[in-house]
């Protein structure tokens, strides 16, 4: 009965997004949701999947959804309340389903008859009385349908009697299957949908009689025939389902018609169902299909005539926009250059240039949009997988998923299926200790899984965390010898992330024994060549007794990624960004910075540390040694700093051009043999360069990297506090001088647009008017230690004016170049200066951080000294938790300004340990930080009978009344605004008195 | 063979190419050398978005005899990607010959005595009027 396998194809398709929805509402009607739309979406799923199969002829699919449908209908009706058994069955029919729908062309031989005893026997327990013996002694499905067929007729009366109302005309088309729509091309199910699109299907059954057998299928023809009621005419109707005249008949009444189809069917049936045919059984099930459609409909008023605001489109052809778009962004750039010389001469050519621009670019864009889908639809999978687990197993599991929205590229979204569930189910099986040993181990019985998605400098991390045992490297260690994974001697040089990387190598499980949740032959070294294969990398961490995290590392797409355009010999490559760290140049005769020799090899010193050198040229065969060492006396060298992993290296380059998103294309197979490329792009200029691969440049190289530096870089990477995830939004802007400053928007009140000529020369200051007031105004460089011009010929000026300030100069800047949001990495070798908090590296360039307390305290020394907030004795010590190192360092910096001692901390969790150990007088902290927030700082604080009376103030970005109050209650004595540093000082004094007050 | 093939010059010898292989020539082509590369890859070039490999199909047949002499290539003959190999490749050419009939009785496997160029990248010898024309094998030749 199958008539054409793209048809199936599409059913397929059709039928897994349905399971997968009823999957996901089964779980939430396990957790206790009465909500009726859900139970309605599952139901209508399930329906559809057996209206559709009954088209195909799967009987074994339409009698499991069947029976799953009515008992599903009983539960919508609120004849029958789910429960955790009911569910159980449910869910175990819809595996059964999905199973049969994965393999639909054998899906008739499954035996589904233990399912729908089971069906059939919930459905009984509590149905109507009378009909349960009746059920009992026959549970065939083709016996049910006459019991719903009987209801059905009085709703599809009403049905066909409210649509005349409405004027609608009563239709019945017969379809050939094969003749009719065989010929156009269209599938059974499209065909239902037309007809849906115009009007309301009140009945549809086939009519297999000229189907002789099985095998005739092909050759005779399926008749589908459809009731349906819409208010198109009788001559528009051909037109609208483009059928023929002789198809269709208009009916006055139904009633009649369908008892008699019906009475054909129903005679048919039972005679032989028992005994011979399968094509029978068909038509039974079918029926089924068409009997209880008009209960769905009527009964729930939909609307029927949906608008689909979605297509199905090949990724192929996706692909081929994308090659077309990035083309034309090519021949938009080789129009630009061939024009510009004309732009001037022909009017408003400019601005017809500059859309083609930007309409070029979101084109692009949007393109890329396409192919980018939330994670959430693998995490969807995952309740189910924790659910079964967690049954299976005996643990109690509770699942948290967080940032489900994050999106990923299709490909990517795709491969991630199997390693998240591996991991899932490693983190139950392994991870998650018993419950018992939890007990013991003063835990909360459930374990808690957590599936995290969260962007993260350009890439998209996966977190699957769990609060279980933890793993202890020396048990790897052990199994690592044992299973001669690794030799003594490697292991002596090992790293302990390197041990745990073990965890990943074939043939290498920990399960003391093997269960059938994990260990099942496809280990940890599939998850991790797999997420490899994606270009991401995973991460172990664990803390024994706390519990492990997985991170996936994955980047956002695989088409595009930023990269920085760099020369050697005259090629051009491009550099991903990901890898770049920093960018240093070294002048020729400068003793501070110079590349010095360690034997042959070639190393920088930078901030104390030696940095190994690879010369690029050098590693692509490109110059020799000897002519290397010419090269790098010449004026300048750049080195790049790259990072892979924990292990860092320069990379000289001859010339640095400009940061490129670049559209990445798979490296060509010839290729492979070259260890520096990870693939192909084609520039701006269409001509093809090639993307580096740091790793690939370690390895040729040769570069060994030793336990203790790789230790060191990570544990720099802790000190430079890389966790941080608060975005902060920044303005960059220049003074007369060179440099890039940079001020935080949230201590920025606005900023305006002056001409030089407003400035006013009072004494030896400066003002402008500004709300009717003076303000007095500065230029920034001429406090801070930086160039400046005398003379500037800008014949506009910017004024910031800052906020939350007692008493507010103006900064006078010449130009504004950007706001960005973004997570400030302060640099470790500060440009020190008073009025500057440090310095870091936004869009390739070094950007100045101004401290605007310092500055105006520089500028007007008087309004600042007040000696009345200091803390004269410099006896008291604050600690303060505060995870971004930009307000970490403005804070600490007014504490210290202000006689305090101050202990940073870069989370509450290193808080806390501060404050079993030692004592302080006070603790000021954010509230958003990552391990451990503030809140939850306060709770554990007020928890401890020892610290209970020790201040807290909380110091955050978040003034809500809601967030306040949430504060209050968590057990802060004080709520203040981050960036008032007065406030912020009178209310730490006002703290420390109460508090002294109170002893 | 029996069909049209392609002809083609290179180190001033003659080649041919089942036409059904070829997606174009290109006359105007402009390629990017990878550094650290396979010596018989003459480099990368940009074809409407699309990245093809080009190759000295004079150094992969071992034609190395006239490689000194300064040879100019005029064109590029682009293939077809194979449905199991995305990678499109190419290679250069002095200069494009003729479209040609060829019918089966005139083809001939590689006599035994070819000893200038690999013979296994011959897939066989058309007796042409008054030359020999040699049919490449494609799989052969771009199989690395």
């Amino acid at each position: 009965m199958i008539q054409n396998e793209e048809f199936i194809n599409e059913f397929v398709e059709e039928a897994q997004s349905h399971l997968e929805m009823i999957e996901a509402g089964l779980l939430k009607m396990e957790e206790g949701s009465s909500d009726i739309d859900n139970i309605n979406n599952i139901f209508r799923s399930i329906h559809s999947i057996k209206g559709t199969a009954g088209f195909f002829g799967l009987e074994k699919i339409v009698e499991l959804a069947h029976v799953m449908e009515n008992l599903l209908g009983e539960v919508r009706n609120g004849k029958i309340a789910p429960n955790s058994n009911m569910v159980d069955h449910l869910l175990t029919g819809n595996d059964q389903l999905k199973s049969m729908v994965g393999d639909v062309f054998n899906s008739n031989a499954e035996d589904v008859s233990e399912h729908v005893d089971i069906f059939s026997a919930l459905l009984n327990q509590e149905a109507i009385p009378e009909k349960q013996t009746e059920k009992i002694s026959d549970p065939m499905p083709g016996i049910d349908h006459q019991m719903f067929d009987l209801k059905d007729d009085e709703k599809l009366k009403r049905q066909i009697d409210e649509a005349r109302k409405h004027g609608h005309n009563l239709y019945k088309v017969s379809i050939g299957i094969n003749k009719d729509l065989g010929d156009q091309n269209l599938s059974p199910i499209k065909f239902f949908k037309k007809i849906q699109s115009v009007g309301e299907i009140v009945d549809s059954f086939i009519d297999i009689s000229q189907v002789k057998g099985l095998d005739n299928v092909m050759q005779s023809d399926v008749i589908f025939t459809f009731v349906f009621t819409t208010v198109l005419e009788r001559k528009l109707l051909p037109i609208a389902l483009d059928i023929q005249e002789e198809n269709f008949e208009v009916l006055e009444t139904y009633e009649k018609e369908t008892k008699t189809a019906d009475t054909e069917e129903v005679i048919v049936s039972p005679d032989s169902a028992e005994e011979d045919e399968e094509a029978d059984k068909d038509i039974s099930s079918d029926h089924s299909e068409n009997t209880t459609k008009p209960v769905e409909t009527s009964a729930k008023k939909e609307p029927v005539a949906t608008v689909e605001d979605s297509i199905r489109v090949h990724v192929t052809l996706l692909n081929d926009l994308l090659n077309l778009a990035s083309e034309m962004v090519l021949g938009r750039n080789q129009l630009l250059r061939n024009i510009e010389d004309h732009r001037k001469e022909i009017n408003g050519l400019d601005a017809i240039l500059q859309n083609i621009d930007r309409i070029t670019t979101e084109l692009q864009e949007k393109i890329m949009q396409t192919r980018m889908q939330p994670v959430g639809n693998v995490f969807n999978k995952m309740p189910r997988v924790i659910r079964d687990l967690s049954k299976k197993l005996g643990k109690e599991v509770d699942l948290d998923i967080e940032g489900s929205h994050v999106e990923l590229d299709k490909s990517i979204i795709e491969s991630l299926s199997d390693p998240l569930t591996h991991l899932i189910r490693n983190a139950v099986d392994h991870g998650l200790e018993t419950p018992n040993k939890r007990k013991s181990a003063g835990k909360p019985t459930p374990g808690k899984v957590m599936l995290k998605a969260y962007h993260e400098g350009g890439s998209v991390y996966i977190d699957i965390i769990d609060d279980g045992a933890g793993i202890d490297p020396e048990r790897i260690r052990k199994k690592g010898l044992e299973k001669n994974v690794v030799t003594e001697e490697e292991l002596k040089q090992m790293s302990e992330q390197d041990i745990l990387q073990l965890l990943m190598k074939p043939g290498f499980s920990t399960a003391e024994k093997i269960t059938d949740v994990s260990g099942r032959g496809v280990g940890m070294d599939v998850v991790k060549t797999n997420i490899e294969k994606l270009g991401g990398t995973i991460e172990i961490k664990t803390v024994l007794g706390e519990g492990t995290t997985f991170r996936m590392i994955l980047p956002l797409t695989l088409a595009i990624i930023p990269s920085l355009i760099v020369e050697v010999e005259n090629y051009k490559f491009a550099l991903p960004q990901v890898n770049l760290q920093e960018m240093v140049r070294i002048k020729a005769g400068d003793e501070s910075k110079k590349i010095e020799y360690v034997h042959n090899a070639q190393v920088l010193r930078l901030r104390g540390k030696l940095l190994p050198i690879v010369h690029l040229g050098e590693v692509l065969g490109l110059e020799h040694k000897e002519t290397g060492l010419a090269i790098s006396t010449s004026e300048i060298t750049r080195i790049l700093v790259l990072k892979v992993g924990s292990r860092r290296f320069g990379l000289v380059v001859d010339r640095i051009y400009d940061e490129e998103e670049i559209l990445v294309k798979p490296l060509p197979v010839y290729f492979k043999s070259c260890q520096c490329y990870s693939g192909v792009t084609i520039m701006g200029d269409g001509k093809t360069a090639m993307i580096l691969d740091p790793d690939g440049i370690i390895n040729k190289a040769s570069l060994r990297f030793t336990e203790e530096q790789t230790q060191q870089n990570q544990r720099d990477d802790l000190a430079s506090e890389e966790e941080m995830r608060e975005l902060q939004n920044i303005l960059l802007f220049k003074c007369s001088g060179e440099e890039t400053f940079a001020i935080d928007l949230s201590l920025v009140s606005r900023v305006e647009e002056i001409l030089p000529s407003q400035v006013e020369t009072i004494g030896n200051q400066e003002f402008i008017q500004h709300r009717g007031e003076a303000l007095r105004v500065i230029r920034p460089e001429n406090y801070l230690p930086v160039t400046k011009k005398d003379n500037s010929q800008a014949d506009k000026l910017y004024v910031i004016i800052p906020k939350l300030v007692a008493n507010p100069i103006g900064l006078i800047i010449e130009k504004i170049h950007d706001t960005v949001m973004t997570t400030i990495k302060l640099n470790k070798e500060d440009i020190k200066g008073k009025g500057l908090i440090g310095s870091t590296i936004l869009n390739n360039r070094i950007v100045l951080l101004i401290n605007i307390y310092e500055l105006f305290e520089m500028v007007s020394p008087e309004d600042y000294e007040d000696s009345a907030l200091k803390n004269q004795h410099h006896d008291l010590t604050i600690l303060l938790a505060e995870d971004t190192p930009f307000f970490a360092r403005l804070t600490k910096n007014y504490l210290e300004w202000a006689g305090y001692n101050v202990i940073l901390k870069g989370n509450g969790k290193e808080a806390l340990d501060v404050l079993y150990e030692k004592s302080v007088d006070l603790v000021l902290s954010d509230i958003q930080m990552p391990v451990m927030d503030g809140l939850e700082l306060a709770r554990q604080i007020r928890k401890n009978p020892d610290l209970a009376g020790l201040p807290l103030v909380a110091l955050t970005s978040m003034t809500g009344e809601k967030d306040r109050k949430a504060g209050m209650e968590a057990g802060f004595d004080f709520y203040e605004f981050k960036l008032d540093k007065i406030t912020i000082l009178e209310v730490l004094q006002k703290a420390i008195r109460i508090r002294r007050d109170a002893v | 063979m029996n069909g049209k093939a392609l002809s083609f010059y290179i180190n001033d010898k003659m080649f041919g190419l089942d036409i059904k292989l070829v997606k174009e020539i290109s006359r105007r082509f402009e390629y990017s050398h990878v550094p650290d590369s396979n010596a018989n890859i003459v480099g990368l070039m940009n074809l409407r978005g699309q990245v093809v490999t080009l190759f000295n199909l004079g150094s992969i047949l071992g034609l190395t005899k006239d490689n000194e002499e300064k040879v100019s290539n005029t064109a590029c003959i682009i293939l077809k990607a194979h449905h199991n190999n995305p990678n499109h490749v190419g290679f250069l050419i002095d200069r494009p010959g003729d479209v040609l009939d060829i019918e089966s009785e005139w083809c001939e496997k590689t006599p035994a005595n070819v000893e200038e160029i690999n013979t296994e990248m011959i897939r066989e010898v058309v007796k042409l009027e008054d030359e020999l024309l040699l049919i490449l094998d494609s799989d052969k030749v771009f199989r690395f």
